[in-house]
């Protein structure tokens, strides 16, 4: 070492040869190794594949039956929407028909369609037995009133 | 065994690889033809004997998985030299975020490894050499473990690492001073 600082010597100076050594039969066991490692890689490689499609295929399923409930109930709540839409747009209508209707229009139709007894006409129990009988009721109904 | 591989050139085990009844054949082939190499490779670069084992490992694991995809624009020996390159660079990059060492403190480690470790069998001076390369950044590591120990041509090393031939000399070149200057000042 001080020999080399004294001279200036360099690379020239150290053995060219390799410093490393590796344990008995390493090159020999080295391939018998690496075959065990490979197959050891193909069988976790498998293991691995199965274990990282199965939560995926459970997220699908997950996701599939959430797509369904959700469809579900989107259509149903959709139904009741188009229903409760139809009901408050017919009142709607009905309400704006009746504004446009006068009052004395209304009074008027109500007091045409009243059934009205004729002022002093009282009919007795005994001229509705009368008018019966010359109806030709039966016995029966008769003996009933 | 050694012989039998080594007389399969890199196209006729890239032919034996693509047919399914001799892949596995061929891939041991690949593996017994370049282990060695890049087994030192990545060890010039990561020191520890069990870490660049891992690297190896993965090294093949990664060849196994994509020789399929190799499309010999390059060489098979320049692909398997950039992934094991990668996956050594990617292992120190590693340990650096895992244990939020700041660089310096990664190098102390590393010459610590060295100095303790049963399976580095240098003298004083290339231990003095390995602890100056641990000084420079990773990447000019690599540059000069190529050229001065796998003794490379700087257009294979270009191929490799994807860069030119210019910036490859200059990066040799500092490294050269650097560990100069390293060996001269310790």
């Amino acid at each position: 070492m001080n020999e080399l600082k004294n001279t200036g010597r360099g690379l020239s100076d150290i053995r060219k040869g390799n410093p490393f050594e590796v344990p008995d039969r390493y090159f020999e066991d080295f391939s018998a190794r690496l075959n065990d490692r490979i197959h050891a890689e193909k069988g976790n490689s498998k293991k691995d594949y199965a274990l990282t499609w199965r939560p995926y295929a459970a997220a699908a399923i997950l996701l599939v039956v959430a797509l369904l409930a959700g469809g579900y109930f989107l259509i149903n709540n959709q139904g009741s929407k188009a229903d409760r839409l139809f009901h408050t747009e017919i009142s709607q209508v009905v309400e704006q028909e009746l504004y446009s209707i006068s009052e004395e229009t209304i009074l008027e139709v109500l007091e045409v369609n009243t059934y009205e007894t004729p002022a002093g006409s009282a009919i007795s129990s005994e001229e509705a037995i009368e008018y019966l009988m010359n109806e030709d009721l039966g016995e029966d109904i008769l003996d009933a009133l | 065994m050694t012989n039998k591989v080594i007389d399969y050139s890199d196209k006729e085990l890239l032919v034996l690889f693509r047919k399914t009844e001799s892949r596995d054949h061929a891939f041991n082939l690949i593996v017994r033809k370049y282990q060695e190499k890049l087994y030192w490779h990545i060890r010039k670069l990561i020191i520890d004997h069990q870490d660049t084992d891992d690297t190896l490992q993965n090294t093949f694991i990664k060849v196994w998985n994509g020789l399929d995809r190799f499309r010999e624009d390059s060489s098979l020996f320049t692909w398997l030299y950039r992934i094991a390159t990668n996956e050594a660079l990617s292992f120190l990059n590693s340990k650096k975020r895992r244990f939020l060492l700041p660089l310096v403190d990664v190098e102390n480690q590393l010459a610590n490894t060295l100095e303790n470790d049963e399976y580095f069998n240098g003298d004083e001076l290339q231990l003095k050499l390995q602890k100056a390369l641990l000084t420079l950044p990773d990447k000019q590591r690599v540059v000069f473990n190529m050229k001065y120990f796998d003794e490379m041509k700087y257009e294979e090393m270009a191929e490799i690492l994807e860069t030119s031939v210019g910036a490859l000399k200059a990066s040799y070149h500092h490294a050269v001073k650097k560990i100069e200057k390293f060996i001269v000042e310790h």
